[in-house]
């Protein structure tokens, strides 16, 4: 930034290193969710790649069948088709979406997508068939050679623990010699005299998926053939030895990476805990449809489950609780949702008071009898520092246990390292993953894959949308023009380092958000919750405005206080927060949300906060097409134009824009005739905000820094940063600075992925692009 | 936003802008003065018969008593356009007394039409001769490729397989305007090509068809006679096989520039040659506006701004391709995406916002269609937002004058730039002006007269 | 007596005519090309200045969009 360098957005992030050194703010931007990667790589990888395939042979019945599979892994799938709903349920089981909007999704089938495709029990050759029957054309050799090099080998292992005994199984048993042709394989076998078998294998049947949906779409023969029970070999293998087997079957040794599964009804060591689903937890069909996925086999898959916010996780989790029954250790983000959690656990299950407890730095209980529930937070369990005698107790007994179920919510905003840290902690015999939204083909993706399991189901937004079970939300983009005066210093390049706080305080933003405020609150009666990002902006907006506001330095019990005045009063009805509110505060009665500032260009956090007003209010009825309250929630994103708010908000759209939504462009607001009763009508007072913006050292212009607390990984101590106002960006806390980190190592590298930050984790295929 | 060059206009208008000679000529032919009278306007088509057994001249006076007041401008339209094409004739008395008759040639053409009926000069393919006709629909999906094809070569795409025989020179001529055509210079289209490329077919066979009867003479084909072959083919019933040896010369060598262009069709049977009229040619006469032979529409516009077009066509690919991102051609989908830089590229070269967007709206595949708005409502917004925001600055060359030695002077100067139309900017209290530089010789000359 | 000067009359929006104003303010002296600052919206500058502020605006309007990669 030396001489005065704007802090702009290059346009593609193909930087070479030396362009990063250059301009290292927007890049620790960028970094905060690192996703960057991904964009930089479609782009190079694709140019100029020829995609014509107007070669393959269309079938003659081609209008009846819904999609088009091209070589290069893409799949176009028509929405309008009667086989829509079949068509949907198997692309997703088999490939990552690419975008879902109304009346076409593209598809992409990738390594990932084809290993979760096989955890889930499709079978290769299934794979191909039914992706043949559905295409309205031949399928492309290529796309077929590509589903049978990516299934080859994946699916064919499983560790099963059972009767607590570890047992590796397979339904080949050349397979299983091919393992124990491995040292420490064959170390760690446990022999049993007198098994059954040629080969020494323990021979059982286990029973076929139940789930047959893709099977309605191929012939009879096909069915039977699936649905047959099938045999299993196995072998039994020290349960010391296990992380070592483990590692040999990876992809960079011996290439059989185990599916895990938990055999929880033959499990008689670990007590059951006496929990079920109340009648009225009804689970609605799509929260079926993903419990079903895990517990196809009638065992439990370690998996990740993506659901859009709002439409339920916790009863998704609760009820994979209640049908494994046994002690479950639940991981939240932070107290707030802590508390929440345990709220959803009595709320849908008969679990007993004392049978659940919380663990956080405010509440340390611990449940009675030989089985429970315990909802903590990630940094409780891998806090590294020194512990208080209590906690270090309470952390033993997790330490010693062994779950039934490793719950996790938010599995995105968790770093890799700190889930190696807590899945080597605490031993689980299955692995839950919770999120909204899963931004693919980041680094994370792949270690989570590994560290929890793959992908077991996603619903689609506007499906969930048109069923009524999330708000029908109008997005708009609010274009504010700069006034002249703010401008002019915005352009000033001696002002490179305040531009952000030069846009976000344009007097005509903060007249749009006032207008906004008083709209919905007077016109509509509606519960707003006003985004801010920067500090500065944040306290200038609440105290002008007089609402209450929460950011990082706000207590536990402060914040539980404007919440709850938000949720029962009626004179409180906007609250401002900074991205403290991003994710697991759950505020279900806001239907508004203003953004006026955000981080950069970050797609998740646009989906997270847009999250927040997804639970859908109401009655049914009224919400459907239609009805009178079609739309009921809206998302407001207030843009400074002119300014590098501008790419990075149509950056952040993004994800949001793939599930389908669409933003409203609004170009005058506030109305030309509200005039002065809205404030900064008067130019003097416009200059006087000015000049306070300017004249704020950057050491004023507190910028929220969240730092590492033992207890909450988002709900941090914020911090005054003495320094750049590029912090300003809302620079965050050292979950976010795990990406800063792995971002700058892999900086400059342009089209390649990056090195993985632990080369024994990946497979060959991660690493390779398709095609 | 630049104004639309080509105005595709329909083929009477055309025939109004002959020459008078030529125009009465015409009307020796029955079937043009039946086409021309279907054309026109239900007033004009009723004076026309109100005075079709008048020998006399008829005042205008005595014209305008037959109008009702609020029908007057209807009345003005209905006169202008049959003097326009020569129907009416226009005769003034010594006392500036205007008077209207019909052209004589015309009159007696069409009292005989009447009486006897238009009769082509030619039957169909009699039933007894067993040569295999195309079905209706094969000869429109005939002539609809004849006419992609064309389009193709027309805007030289590599794409093309098929060349039609038309002489490069006639090629140039259908070019023109078109396409830039620079030495040394691969072509490219033009503002008005890519505009004639978003029109629709009728539209862009209207343009061809005028090139092709305005260049005729230099091919030593009389433009009347084109004309009026063109027209009573007109009358043709389409999917009819008519033999080709009731044809002149000139027509025969005309009818080989018809196949290429998809008008007609030829068939050869055992022992004789047929052509067959297809749609594009039967609707030749028909009047722009009457469009019923609209094109199912093939184009899904998504919220995100991902274009899908069900179309097998090259040349659908080729008009997407001057708006958007092509990324993927399959066997009957083209997938593509609108950026902004494609976007940009469009209106680089002179297209513009509202023509795309009609285009997608007007080709928007059933599916979509029912649903309002066709194109997503955010999707044409930021069509029409980048497009205003290329236009946010202007410039114009101009000269600024200050110093005037009295408010009167300054004032003066501004009224007579006001005049002109070229006053661009004034501060009265600084006195200053800024005119556009096209009168600033007007405005100098203005200054130095004495007062 | 009235003094007539050629240039070139700009008429643009408040934004675009802070961004000419701080483009010639970054110039060097020999360099500056606006002869006069008539309003908030309009700038009567050097003759042939269009294309360089053109190209200028275009590059700014580049760096603050985003165009999502193929």
């Amino acid at each position: 930034m030396g001489h005065g360098e704007k802090g702009r957005p290059s346009k593609r992030h193909k930087s070479s290193s030396k362009d990063e050194h250059k301009n290292p703010v927007v890049e620790d931007e960028d970094a905060y969710y690192g996703e960057e990667f991904e964009d930089d790589y479609r782009d190079g990888e694709k140019e100029g790649k020829k995609r014509d395939f107007t070669k393959l042979e269309l079938k003659v019945d081609h209008s009846n069948r819904p999609l088009w599979a091209c070589a290069d892994g893409r799949i176009f799938l028509e929405t309008f088709s009667p086989l829509y709903k079949q068509a949907y349920d198997f692309l997703i089981a088999i490939a990552e979406p690419v975008c879902r909007p109304e009346s076409m999704h593209e598809y992409n089938l990738t390594p990932h997508s084809l290993y979760a495709a096989v955890s889930v029990g499709l079978e290769t050759e299934t794979i191909i068939a039914v992706l043949s029957k559905l295409s309205k054309t031949k399928l492309p050799k290529e796309m077929i050679d590509f589903i049978h090099a990516s299934t080859a080998n994946y699916g064919k292992v499983k560790l099963v623990l059972k009767k607590n005994r570890y047992f590796v199984e397979s339904p080949f048993p050349e397979v299983l010699k091919t393992l124990l042709r491995d040292e420490v394989i064959s170390r760690s076998r446990i022999s049993h005299e007198g098994s059954t078998g040629n080969d020494g294998f323990t021979i059982s049947k286990t029973v076929g998926e139940i789930e047959g949906r893709h099977d309605e779409l191929i012939n009879e023969a096909e069915l039977a053939a699936a649905a047959e029970e099938k045999e299993t070999h196995s072998f039994e293998v020290d349960p010391a030895q296990v992380e070592n087997v483990k590692q040999r079957c990876l992809p960079n040794a011996l290439n059989y990476p185990m599916l895990e599964e938990y055999d929880f009804r033959n499990d008689t060591v670990n007590p059951d805990l006496d929990m079920e689903l109340k009648p009225q937890a009804q689970p609605r069909p799509y929260q079926e449809k993903s419990l079903s996925k895990m517990f196809g086999n009638g065992r439990a898959r370690s998996g990740i489950i993506v659901l859009p916010c709002g439409a339920g996780k916790s009863l998704v989790g609760v009820s994979a609780a209640c049908r494994i029954r046994k002690s479950c250790l639940c991981l939240a983000t932070n107290a707030v949702s802590v508390d929440q959690w345990a709220f959803q656990f009595k709320l849908w299950s008969t679990i007993r008071d004392e049978q659940i407890c919380r663990f956080t730095s405010d509440s340390k209980e611990r449940f009675r009898g030989n089985a429970g529930v315990v909802v903590t937070t990630y940094n409780m369990v891998a806090f590294g520092g020194k512990r208080s005698e209590e906690s270090e107790k309470i952390i033993e007994e997790i330490r010693n246990r062994e779950w039934g179920l490793l719950l996790m919510d938010e599995v995105h905003v968790v770093p890799a390292h700190m889930f190696r840290k807590v899945i080597s902690i605490t031993k689980s015999h299955c692995k839950l993953g919770l999120t909204a939204t899963l931004v693919r083909e980041d680094e994370r993706i792949t270690d989570l894959n590994f560290l929890i399991g793959p992908k077991l189901y996603e619903a689609n937004w506007l499906d969930l949308v048109k069923g009524g079970f999330i708000a029908n939300v109008q997005c708009a983009e609010v274009w504010c023009p700069m006034t002249k005066e703010f401008f002019a210093e915005y352009l000033k390049k001696e002002n490179s380092k305040k531009k952000q706080a030069l846009y976000v305080m344009n007097p005509n933003k903060f007249r749009a958000c006032e207008f906004l405020i008083r709209f919905h609150e007077q016109q509509r009666g509606d519960k707003i919750i006003v985004f801010a990002d920067n500090l500065f902006a944040l306290t200038e907006y609440a105290m002008k405005l007089r609402k209450p506001m929460i950011y990082g330095a706000t207590s536990h019990v402060e914040r539980t206080k404007i919440l709850e005045a938000f949720k029962t009063h009626k004179d409180v009805n906007t609250i401002f927060l900074s991205k403290v509110g991003d994710n697991s505060i759950d505020i279900p009665e806001a239907n508004v949300i203003i953004q006026i500032s955000s981080h950069a260009g970050s797609r998740r956090q646009e989906a997270q906060r847009l999250g927040r007003i997804l639970r859908a209010k109401g009655r049914l009825q009224d919400r459907l097409a239609g009805g009178k309250e079609e739309y009921n929630a809206f998302f407001y994103s207030l843009v400074s134009t002119d300014t590098q708010e501008m790419y990075y908000s149509t950056k952040r759209q993004q994800f949001l824009i793939d599930q389908g939504y669409s933003f409203k462009i609004i170009t005058s607001l506030p109305p030309p005739d509200s005039g002065a009763d809205l404030s900064y009508h008067r130019l003097d007072e416009q200059l006087a905000l000015l000049g306070k913006v300017l004249s704020a050292g950057d050491d004023a212009v507190g910028l929220e820094q969240l730092d590492e607390d033992a207890d909450d990984i988002a709900l941090q101590k914020a911090r005054r940063s003495v320094g750049s106002m590029s912090a300003m960006s809302g620079a965050s806390g050292m979950v976010y600075m795990e990406y800063n980190t792995g971002r700058n190592k892999h900086g400059g590298q342009g089209q390649i992925k990056g090195k993985p930050k632990d080369p024994s984790k990946r497979h060959h295929l991660f690493k390779r692009r398709f095609g | 936003m630049p104004q639309v060059k080509i105005i595709a206009k329909n083929f009477m208008d055309m025939v109004a802008s002959l020459p008078a000679m030529k125009l009465d000529a015409l009307y020796h032919n029955t079937f043009i003065c039946e086409a021309i009278l279907r054309s026109l306007p239900p007033l004009a088509k009723k004076y026309i018969l109100q005075m079709l057994y008048i020998d006399v001249p008829v005042t205008a006076k005595a014209m305008e008593e037959w109008v009702l007041a609020d029908g007057f401008s209807k009345h003005r339209v209905a006169i202008d356009r049959l003097i326009q094409l020569r129907v009416f004739t226009e005769t003034s008395d010594r006392k500036k007394e205007t008077s209207y008759r019909l052209n004589p040639t015309f009159q007696t053409n069409l009292q005989k039409h009447l009486i006897y009926g238009g009769v082509l000069p030619r039957e169909p393919m009699p039933s007894n001769i067993t040569v295999r006709l195309p079905s209706l629909d094969d000869l429109e999906a005939y002539a609809l490729g004849q006419w992609e094809c064309f389009l193709l070569q027309l805007i030289s795409s590599t794409q093309t397989e098929k060349l039609t025989n038309f002489s490069s020179s006639m090629m140039k001529v259908f070019q023109r305007g078109l396409l830039t055509q620079r030495e040394k210079e691969a072509p490219r289209l033009t503002e008005s090509g890519f505009q004639f490329l978003l029109m629709d077919t009728n539209a862009q066979l209207w343009y061809i068809m005028r090139e092709y009867i305005s260049n005729s003479e230099e091919r030593g084909v009389d433009p009347a006679d084109l004309i009026s072959f063109l027209l009573e083919l007109s009358f043709h019933v389409t999917g009819e096989a008519y033999n080709i040896n009731t044809l002149t010369e000139f027509q025969r060598n005309t009818i080989k520039d018809l196949v290429d262009l998809g008008l007609v069709k030829l068939q050869q049977g055992r022992k004789e040659s047929w052509f067959i009229p297809t749609k594009l040619a039967t609707n030749l006469s028909m009047s722009l506006s009457d469009t019923s032979s609209r094109k199912q529409g093939f184009v899904v516009v998504e919220t995100n701004f991902r274009l899908y077009a069900y179309s097998s066509s090259k040349l659908h690919c080729e008009i997407l391709r001057l708006f958007s991102r092509v990324e993927y051609q399959l066997p009957n989908l083209i997938v593509g995406a609108i950026t902004k830089e494609s976007l940009y590229n469009a209106f680089e070269n002179g297209i513009t916002a509202e023509q795309i967007i009609s285009f997608l709206q007007q080709n928007a595949h059933p599916r979509v269609a029912e649903r309002t708005p066709a194109v997503p409502e955010n999707v044409t917004d930021q069509i029409r937002l980048w497009e205003t925001d290329l236009n946010r600055v202007e410039t114009m060359p101009s000269h600024l004058y200050d110093e005037f030695p009295s408010r009167d002077v300054f004032e003066a100067a501004c009224d007579f730039a006001r005049e002109y139309g070229g006053l661009l900017w004034e501060d009265s209290k600084k006195m200053r002006l800024v005119v556009k530089a096209e009168i600033h010789l007007h405005m100098r000359e203005y200054l130095r007269r004495p007062k | 007596m009235v003094n007539a000067t050629k240039g070139l009359f700009i008429s643009c929006d408040i934004p675009m005519a802070q961004f000419i104003i701080n483009m010639n303010a970054s110039m060097p002296a020999s360099q500056k090309f606006i002869i006069h600052v008539l309003d908030s919206t309009h700038l009567f500058v050097q003759p042939h200045v269009a294309e360089m502020i053109r190209s200028a605006i275009s590059e700014f309007r580049e760096q603050n969009s985003y165009e999502k990669p193929a």
